[in-house]
Order: structure tokens, then sequence, then C-alpha cells
């Protein structure tokens, strides 16, 4: 029989022989859902379940693995028959002797008789798949939570109708401590309390219940709740010493009165700038103010007086600060700030879309605003322009009712994608009425905030720079008076001494001082005689603040200390001026207290300590699955650390955050040394990550770590699979196609040395080949290829590889320059991907076919094909590429108006979507205006996206057309100084660098005829032609379109070059020179060439733009 | 892998020796050893003296960091780059060749003999496209 246990850590045995642990997440994983899930599941379900975002003979070559693995685990113990799999289905056997803890665990609740039902509170005491933390898994735990608390309510009510009120009572705390804040079974629990004669008990239980519901809701307990407790105050039942009798936390809307301030000495200048900045923003004129300073110089202290003044001014205030823990979950002060402004913002209407994807950050808009998370987008990218555009959004709406002050405290220590929203938003600012101050240590300062910061002031939007200096003596001194009003003139000379000029220094020091500290010590040795002040629970709070490295909810440090007695707790560490609590968070006075008090912390203490915030954060609704790894992992808990990472890193990458994904994952496989299988899993998802992140030496650090765990665990099949994974990144994510045509042959190899039966890696391997051949290789390999892949079973069930096939065979025709074959292959597969809905591949497609028409001159076509990737893939990176081939293929029909109507809009959505992909539409908007002889918005445009380092256009070809705009706007200089900049712009692999000795000589030629150089100028001119020349390798005329070279990743604005149109504008102008020089002949010979070959290019923008030049010969 | 290194200042702007490096017709020009050279599908086809019935394809591919070229012969596998930075006088030119380990010491003789006087030649070349030029410009009449 097999026998398995899910409450609690997974573990199975087969006629009482234990199975070992299953090697490797996913297989486990899989292995708990088949259990959980009896019946026969079809294999494209379960691979569509667990590996939702690849192709699906990708899943299914993954299942197949899995699989394997599951069933070579169970065989170790004799049970390898208990897995059913066939080539459709999957199911853990029914027809053999089973047992299941959660099947008995269903059965014993269903039977309903107590000793039946206590058997199953017994079996399910543990958290369900306590090593799992899938997204499923934490839903379906969080089920059997919710029904297990039922089932021990409902023994309460048998327990209370059998008259065994000891028992009922025993039954509703177990039920009341699995569903902490359902306020029913607080009162159910004081009703039994005050059967049995505990009014006092039952009156806590109110006492806990109210503050539990103001902590974690800032409500108060409802009308029945309150009703009950009256009427058990007015039963003149004698409250026992100890309870009632504490303080109920604050009412939401009142500040809880904090430590005593200080006077703000010394920054009345600072306050004044803050304060100005914030006038200018109520009047709509926003920005990003920044406050950097050392630790303890006020940049909190100078924040908070500006919220306390904004508050005044009938402002809205929303603060966050980023997490001094390191690994913490990516926007983590964002996701602060957001759960501020949707308490106190109104409803959005239910027809906008932005709600939707800012409820993937910010779990608050589901509970408050009724709008559930929209599934993330498959596109990376533009999950986190879509993300960063809702969050915008969400700051425009906060300001319809009030001006807004935004708070980001430490971005120092911010995660890199807290960072890019910060810049994403901060550029808007300056249209709204929203103040966002950021504070900063200027010495650990990272290398992104400086590119944040330039990227602000590019636009603007950066309103105040303030820089804290230490305090002089006078005023320090002024301080340590107010601090230490008892301290003599000696004391004082020594505490400014020691002080520095820091106030935080300052005052504790003086308050150490006045106690009788010696201020050699330091803050260490200062916060030692408040710690040790310290109630029990108020250590505790104050430990668990300090290990929590983030300010702490209410309702967490309920959890943390107990919701009764959290009041006297948070005032005793008030008191002591170690934490301060705003209205729903408790943090420290100061990072400097924080780190004295962290180091205070014994290590046993601190294990105990990680272990507990873990578990009191797994049992929340709102739990972030990063926190409760990393706490996991201090706890030595690595086995669930790994879980809770891995699902962190899912998370991270659902929002785009892809260097928190990485970091979390690599985190992962390092905690998961010595279990090689699972080590190599976890490996093969960070080099993904890497990959995501376009860090080759990163990716093949990862991917080399877990080959070698594969190898030395002779999974075969497994390392077939990583390079098949490789091979895909290689040609796709970080592109480099030989490197991808080795991967493909290596899997070959594994598969054919080990005759492995993978019919799945198999298709993947050769489709990966004849792809890398179709756009880079041989083409008559590749056509083979497709055929051999075309051939195998496995195509035939999988729409999306077969569209891939078939862009492989368009990019291949593309090569043999049978454009018109190429388009409608583009188009075949744009239909086969979007029949499978994956609108992006077909977007994709679709834009290849938009660029071919472009290509061959057929506008009209691409008109329409461009049309239709907007509809495919509206509002995406895609739809704005469109947008460029349209603007493009009108500039050429000579449609000015549309052209640049289409430019427009797609800068309008790049605005939307981030700062690299607006420098992109910028490069688009700057050439189409070359091309339609907007000198000066050229200038304006192609300058703005040169300015901006993140932009991913061909940085050498923009400094080439900005000269080109310069020069034809009269800046003859100007262009010169473009060119000498051209040598030091960065040139990437696909740039075609050969095509830009030509272009920068016909320019040279240019600019000197401009200044009256005429023979310098009809040599560059020369050279220039013979360049252009070149590349058409001795094309005959008629052939010309087909010498365009595209790069078909990018739109045809930055991608299409056609050195048949390049040679007839240079021949033309050549002409113009000749005929200025008095070389008619010669000028006669150039016209007539320039005139002919705008003849062959056939489209009226050809002509014009070879024509325009010739006017004068 | 045996490598060498050699910096050289040239008394042009970076642009006339970058131009120099991105034309494959132009390598002969400086290119010690050179017969013929000429663009091709990887970047460039070149005949060298030592050998000239033999067509070697070199990769030419920008650095990824700072301005520059880096070119990989297909057949022998050493690697030029070559990198421009900005210099008061004009520009500085530095020459990096690695060889693979596995050559033999003929050729790695002869690799080094030969770059060593092309860095010179480079410079030499540039300086005197910028001198024609100003000639050129000199003269405003047909």
């Amino acid at each position: 029989m097999l026998r398995a246990r899910l409450f609690g850590r997974l573990a199975i045995d087969v006629d009482g022989r234990p199975v070992p642990p299953i090697a490797g997440l996913k297989p486990r994983a899989v292995c708990a859902w088949l259990l959980l899930h009896p019946g026969a599941h079809a294999r494209a379900r379960l691979a569509a379940q667990f590996w939702g975002d690849v192709l699906d003979t990708s899943a299914r070559a993954s299942l197949r693995n899995v699989l394997w693995t599951i069933r070579c685990t169970l065989d170790a113990a004799g049970g390898s028959a208990y897995l059913d799999a066939d080539r459709d289905s999957v199911a853990i056997a029914t027809e053999l002797p089973r047992r299941i803890d959660t099947e008995d665990f269903d059965r014993l609740t269903g039977l309903g008789d107590p000793a039946a039902l206590e058997r199953a509170f017994a079996l399910a005491e543990e958290p369900l798949l306590a090593d799992l933390a899938d997204d499923w898994v934490l839903e379906t735990r969080d089920g059997y939570r919710e029904r297990v608390a039922d089932l021990a309510l409902r023994l309460a009510d048998v327990h209370e109708r059998d008259g065994d009120l000891r028992a009922a009572l025993m039954w509703t705390r177990r039920g009341l401590a699995r569903v902490p804040l359902r306020e029913s079974v607080h009162r159910c629990l004081m009703q039994r309390l005050a059967a049995a004669g505990e009014t006092a008990e039952a009156l806590a239980t109110y006492e806990r219940c109210a503050a539990m519901l103001a902590a974690e809701f800032e409500t108060a307990p409802s009308a029945p709740t309150r009703q009950l407790a009256e009427r058990l105050r007015r039963g003149s039942v004698r409250v026992a010493p100890g309870t009632g009798t504490h303080p109920l936390p604050p009412a939401p809307a009142g500040r809880r009165p904090s430590r005593p301030e200080l006077p703000l000495l010394g920054r009345e200048t600072e306050l004044g700038m803050l304060r100005g900045s914030w006038g200018r923003a109520r009047q709509g004129h926003g920005g990003v103010a920044l406050v950097s300073g050392a630790a303890g110089l006020g940049k909190s202290r100078l924040v908070t007086e500006l919220t306390e003044y904004v508050e005044a001014d009938q402002g809205n205030v929303a603060a966050g600060a980023a997490f001094e823990l390191e690994g913490a979950p990516p926007f983590g002060p964002w996701a602060e700030v957001l759960r501020e402004l949707v308490a106190e913002t109104s409803v959005p209407p239910q027809d906008v879309a932005w709600p939707a994807d800012l409820a993937r950050l910010c779990r608050s808009v589901e509970r408050r605003w009724k709008r559930p998370a929209a599934p993330p987008p498959t596109d990376r990218e533009q999950e986190r322009g879509w993300l960063f555009e809702a969050v915008t959004e969400a700051l425009a709406w906060a300001t319809r009712e009030r001006p807004l002050l935004l708070v980001l405290e430490d971005v120092h220590l911010a995660d890199r994608a807290s960072i890019a929203l910060l810049t994403h938003c901060g550029r808007r600012l300056p249209r709204l009425p929203v103040l966002l101050v950021a504070t900063i240590r200027p010495a650990v300062a990272r290398p992104e905030l400086a590119l944040a910061v330039d990227a602000l002031v590019r636009r603007d939007a950066l309103v105040a720079r303030i820089g804290l200096d230490p305090l002089t003596a006078a005023q320090t001194a002024q301080l340590v008076r107010a601090a230490a009003p008892g301290l003599d003139a000696a004391g004082r000379a020594r505490v400014v001494a020691a002080a520095a000029g820091n106030p935080l220094l300052a005052r504790e020091a003086a308050r150490a001082a006045a106690e009788g500290s010696d201020l050699s010590d330091g803050l260490r040795a200062w916060v030692r005689a408040p710690l040790a002040r310290l109630p029990g629970s108020a250590r505790l709070l104050v430990d668990a603040v300090t290990l929590a490295a983030r300010p702490v909810e209410q309702g967490e440090a309920a959890d943390l200390v107990g919701a009764e007695r959290l009041p006297a707790a948070l005032q005793a560490a008030c008191r002591e001026e170690l934490l301060d609590a705003g209205q729903r968070r408790i943090r420290f006075v100061h990072p400097l207290v924080r780190e004295a008090c962290a180091a205070e912390l014994e290590p046993a203490r601190r294990v105990w300590l990680h272990a507990r915030l873990a578990d009191v954060l797994d049992a929340r609704a709102d739990r972030s699955v990063a926190e409760i790894g990393r706490h996991l992992l201090l706890a030595g808990r690595s086995p669930e650390a790994r879980s809770y990472l891995v699902s962190a890193a899912e998370r991270a990458r659902a929002l785009g955050a892809l260097d928190e994904a990485a970091t979390f994952l690599t985190e992962a496989a390092h905690a998961a040394a010595g279990t090689p299988a699972l080590e190599a899993e976890l490996w093969l998802m960070a080099a993904d990550a890497e990959a995501g992140r376009n860090r080759r030496e990163s990716y093949d650090g990862a991917f080399g770590r877990a080959i070698a765990r594969l190898e030395d665990s002779a999974d075969w099949a497994g390392v077939a699979g990583a390079y098949v994974a490789r091979g895909r990144c290689m040609a796709t994510m970080l592109c480099y196609p030989p490197e991808s045509t080795a991967a493909h042959r290596r899997a070959l190899t594994v598969i054919d040395e080990h005759r492995l039966h993978t019919p799945e890696l198999r298709a993947l391997a050769l489709a990966g080949l004849a792809w890398i051949n179709a756009v880079s290789g041989d083409l008559t390999r590749a056509r083979q290829l497709i055929d051999q892949v075309e051939a195998l079973p496995e195509f035939a069930d999988d729409p999306v590889l077969a569209a891939e096939v078939g862009l492989a065979r368009a990019g291949a025709l593309l090569r043999e320059r049978r454009f018109v074959e190429s388009q409608q292959a583009s188009v075949a597969a744009a239909e086969l991907a979007a029949d499978a809905g994956q609108a992006v591949l077909a977007g994709t497609a679709l834009l290849q076919a938009a660029s071919t028409a472009v290509c061959r001159g057929a506008l009209h076509e691409a008109l329409t094909l461009t049309d239709r990737v907007g509809r495919c893939v509206a509002g995406t990176r895609l739809a704005a590429d469109a947008l460029a081939d349209q603007a493009y293929a009108l500039a050429r029909s000579q449609r000015q108006e549309e052209a640049w109507a289409a430019v427009l809009e797609e800068l309008t959505l790049a605005a939307r979507a981030g700062a690299d992909q607006e420098a992109n539409a910028a490069f688009d908007a700057g050439s189409i205006a070359l091309q339609l002889g907007r000198t000066a918005q050229a200038v304006e445009h192609l300058a703005a996206a040169l300015a901006e380092p993140a932009g991913q256009f061909p940085r050498a070809l923009a400094r080439i057309r900005l000269a080109e705009a310069r020069l034809r706007d009269g800046d003859v200089d100007g262009a010169d100084t473009e060119l000498d900049r051209l040598p030091f712009e960065t040139i990437g692999p696909n740039d075609l660098p050969e095509t830009f000795v030509p272009h920068a000589e016909r320019l040279e030629g240019l600019i000197a005829a401009t200044r009256g150089e005429r023979d310098l100028a009809l040599r560059r001119m020369a050279s220039a032609e013979a360049g252009w020349r070149r590349m058409l390798h001795g094309r005959p005329q008629g052939d010309l379109p087909a010498a365009a070279i595209v790069d078909m990743t990018r739109s045809v604005v930055a991608g299409l070059v056609e050195p048949g149109l390049e040679l007839g504008r240079v021949l033309a102008e050549r002409a113009a020179l000749l005929a200025a020089a008095g070389r008619a002949p010669e000028a006669r010979n150039a016209a007539q060439e320039a005139r002919s070959i705008a003849a062959q290019l056939g489209a009226d923008g050809y002509r014009t733009a070879v024509e325009a030049p010739m006017v004068e010969v | 892998m045996p490598s060498f290194e050699e910096t050289a200042v040239c008394r042009v702007p970076a642009r006339t020796v970058w131009k120099l490096l991105h034309d494959p017709n132009r390598f002969v020009d400086w290119w010690s050893g050179l017969v013929r050279s000429e663009p091709g599908s990887h970047g460039a086809l070149i005949r060298a003296d030592y050998a000239p019935e033999v067509e070697v394809p070199l990769r030419i591919n920008p650095l990824r960091e700072g301005s520059g070229v880096m070119m990989r012969c297909l057949v022998t596998d050493t690697v030029y780059s070559w990198q421009l930075q900005p210099h008061p006088q004009g520009c500085l030119v530095r020459m990096r060749v690695d060889v693979p380990g596995s050559s033999d010491e003929d050729l790695i003789r002869y690799t080094r003999a030969s770059m060593l006087r092309s860095l010179p030649r480079l410079v030499s070349a540039a300086e005197h496209a910028e001198r024609a030029d100003r000639k050129g410009a000199g003269r405003r009449g047909g």
C-alpha cells in the first residue's frame, strides 16, 4: 500500500518502506499535486499547470523528465507501479491500495461524529506541504487552514450541545488560532467564556479582538461584538487584575503620540526649500526632491517636519522605506506607499484598466477597491511597462482629491526595480501636483541611483537637491541642552565633541551622559540600558522589528507579541526612544539605533526570532514569500527557504523585476548545495533569469554549475534538456547564434549517445538549429532541418512550435531575397500563433511581414500589416515598433501628415512605457522627422534619444542622423562635432558598422561643400559612392530593392539599410557639386544614374529623396 | 594565450582613425603584410604576403566596452583589438593582439612583428589622410 502524508512535509512510504525524498522542487510539487488530485490528468493540462510560460513541446519534455524522476524515486521503495502514466495522461494509481492523509481528512470530516472530527483535526495539525511554496500550494494550504478551523468550531458546537463547556472553549480557541481575523469566532469565544463564568477573560478576548481589528484593518469591532462586550460589562462582574486595563490601540485617524521631539536645529534653509517645492507641487508643478546626508544627520527628521507641514496644508501623504533586509522583495518601498495611497483614495471607476495591473503589486487594491489582479502579460518587458504606468495612473488618480506628498526613505538601500519605478514616475511629476521626497546616504548609493538622478535632471523633474552637512558646535550644544537639560557644561562639551555635528548621536550621547554612561562606548553601549529596562513583550517587539529590517505593520506586531500585549509593549519601546509608531507602522527611531540593537542580539535568539518572523508572516494573507524565504534561511531552515525563494523569484519575474528574481534563485541554488538534482534545477532557473537580464557571464556561470550537477547525477535527459534551453536562450535573449548552434548540437549528441527516448527534446533541438541556420547560417541545411522537424509527430501537436518554425522559414526566404514568399510565410506563422493564443508571437510575425513588405516597396501592404500588429498587441513595445514601421512607410509614400501623426502616437505610447522605450521612440521620431524635412524636430528628438543611456536603438546611426539634421538645420559646426563623437558611440554586433563609413563620408562631403571646400567635398562624396557601390556587389539596377539589408529584430527605421537608395542620394548630391564646379559632363552622368536609380526604386518617396538635391543640375 | 599590447598617439581626430579601422578596403593601407583586403560576409577577407593564395576570413565586431573594433581571424583564431581614446593631441590608439596558445612559434613571431609595424602605419595613414584633407580644404575652386 502507498501511504502519503501531505500535512507537514511530503512523506511517502510503500508497504512500510519509506520512499526517499523526491529530488527537485518541480518533481516534488508535481507528485504532491497528483496525490492531492486523484484521477487521471491530461499531460497537456499538467504541463500547462507547471510550465505555463514555455513552448508546449518544451513543457511536455520537462513533464516527461519530472515523471521519470518521480518514477525512479518511487521505485527505490518498490512503488514505481503507482505512477500510472501513458502517452496522454498521468495519475497516481487509484486502483492500487493507497492511503493519503488529505483523503482521510476529507473522509473523516464527512463522517461528522466527534471522534472522527478529532482524528481529522489531529491529522491536519501541521500546515499542508510545509516544504513547498508554489502559489497553488499556498492557496490550498490557506483553504485547509480554514477547513481545520471550521472543523474545530464544529467540535466546539458539539461539545457545547453536550454541555461540556470546557471542551467547547478549548475547541473554540483552537479554531480561533487558525482564523484570528474572523470576528464572529472572537464573539463566539466571548459568549462561551461568559457562559463559563469567565467574564473577565471574555472582556479580555474582546480587547484582543478590538486590538487585532485596529491593527489589521484600522477598524473597530462591529456593533454585535461591541454590544456583547457592553452587556458583559453591565453584568457587574468583577474584572480580574491585569485584564481589561490595556489601552486600546489608537483610533485609525489619530497619529500615535511618539517620543517627544527635540527642536529642529540648523535645518531651517533646507526645510524652507522643501516647503517651497511643496508649494509649487500643490500648484501642479511637482517633481522629485532629493535629501542626502550621512546617517544620523537628520534626513528623516527633516522629512517628518515636511510631512507635518503638508498634512496641516491639507495634503495627502504616503510614505515607504527601503528594506534593510538583504534580498528584500522587489518594489518593497513602493508597495508600502501604494498601500497607504489605496487606503486614502476613493475607488477608481470600473471601466479603467490600471487598477487591475496595480493589484499585482499592491494587494490592498483587491481588498479595498474590489479589483482583482489582472494576469501578468507573457512579455516581461511589457509587464514592467504596464505596472509602471499603473503606478503613475494611481498617483494621478490620488491627486484628484488632494495634492500628494510621497516619501521614499533610504533609497540607497532600495532594489533596482524600485529605483527604476522612481525614475519612471519622477519624470511624469512635473505635470502633477505630487512632490516625491527621496532620502539617501550618498556614501552607500549605487550607480543605478546616479543614473536615475541623471535621468530626472534631464527631464527637469529634480526640483530640489538638498545635502545635509553636520551641525555646527553651537547648534549641537543647543540640541544637547534640549535633550539633557540637567547636564553640566563640561558634560555638554564632551557630548558635543563625541557627536561631531551628528544630531542623532548628539541626542543619544546626551541621554547616555545624563545616565552616567561612558561616551567612548558609542551607540551600541548607549542602547543597552534602554533595552535592559524593557519588559519581555516590549523587548520581543524591539528585537522582532530589528530583524524584520523594515517598518512593521501593527497587525504583524500584534501577531508577534499578541494583540492584547502590543499597546503596552509599544508604549514602553517608544518611551525608551527606541521605536516610533506612526498610524499603521512601527519603526526604529533611526536606522543607526536599529543597527546598535541588532548588534546586541544573541545568535541563538536571532535564529529563534527569524523562525518566528517567518511563521508569523506565513500565516498572513498578504504574505511576502521573499521575506519568509529570507527569514527561513537565516533561521537555518534551508529546505523550506529554497521553496519560498523560488516562489519569490517567480513573483518578481511576474512584476518584471528580473534582477531580484536572479538574486533569489541564486540564493536558493546556494542553499541547495549537497542535493545535486535540486541544485541543478535551481541553477538552471537562475541561468534563465540571468539570460533575461542579458548577463552572459552570470548565465554561463549558473549554467555551468547546473550541467556539472546533472552530469554528476548521470541525469542525461536533464543534460539534454538543459542544452536545448541554452540553445533557445542563446538564439533569443542573449543572441549568440554560434553558441546556440553548439548547444543544440550538444543536446542531439547527448540524446543519441545515451539513446534517450525524448522526442520533444529532439524536436526542439532540430527546430532551434533550423532557426539559427535560417537567419544566419546555411540555408540549404536550414530547409533540411525544417523538413525534419515538420516530419516529427510532436510538431503536429504544438502550433506554437509550428509558428516558430514558420518564422524560421520566413527568415530563410528573406535571406534569399524571396521577399514575397517570406512575407507570406510570416503571415502564416502569425495566424498559427494567433490561433494558439500567442499574441506576442503573432505580433512579432506580423511585424516581420510588415518589414519585409517595406523592403520590397509594397508600402500599402506594409500599412495593412502594421495595423494588424497594433490590433494584435495593443499598447506594447511591438505596437510601438509597428507605428514606427507605419510612419516610415507613410513618409516614403509622401503621406507626410499621416506619417507625423504615427510618430506622435508612438511617442505617446512610449511615454507610458519607460525611459528605454521613450528613447527608442525619440530615435524613430528624429529619423522620420529628418525624412520629412522637419529638421528642427529631428535635432530635438535625436539629441533626446542620444541623451538617454538606456535606449536600445543603434546609437552610431543616431549620431550620424543627428549630424545630418544639424547640417540641414544650418548648424555646420554642430554637425561636424557630432561626427567627431561618432567613434565613441557604442556599436552593437547587429549595427552594420561597415555602413557607417560611407554614411560618415557623405556627411563630411556635405559639410565640406557647405564650407566651400569643394575638392574635399567631391573626394568624400566619391569615397561614399564607392562604399555604397561595393555594398551593392555589382547588383544590376533592376534588382536594387533586393540589396536591402534588414535587421528583423528592429523596426525598419532602425534596422533597414538600402544601399541602392543611399547610392542614388550620394550620386544626386555629387552631381550638384560637380555642376557647381563646372564639371558638366561628369555631373550629367551622375545625375543620369541617380535618376535611373530613382526610377528603378519606384516609389515616389524614393524618387523625391533622390531627385531633391538635383534641382540645380 | 600569448598577447601583446602597444599604444600610439595619433595627431588627428579619432574619427579619421575610426574610418580606417572600419573600412576593409583600406586595411592594406596600414596593415603590415597584407597584400589584399575587401569586405566579406563576416566582415573582411584578407590575403597576407606569406600565403597570398589563401583568402582568410576576418570577423569584425565592435568592442563591447569603449570605442574600437575587434577583429578575429577565423582561421588562426587570433584576435586583434583596436581601441580609441580622446587625447589632447588627437587620439590615443591602443592595440592588443591575442594569439591562441596552441599557435606555433613562427606564427606568434610573425604576428608580433607585423602588428608592431602596423600600429605606426595606421597612425601614419590617418595623419596622411588628414593632411590631404587639409590641403583639399584650402582649395576652394574646382
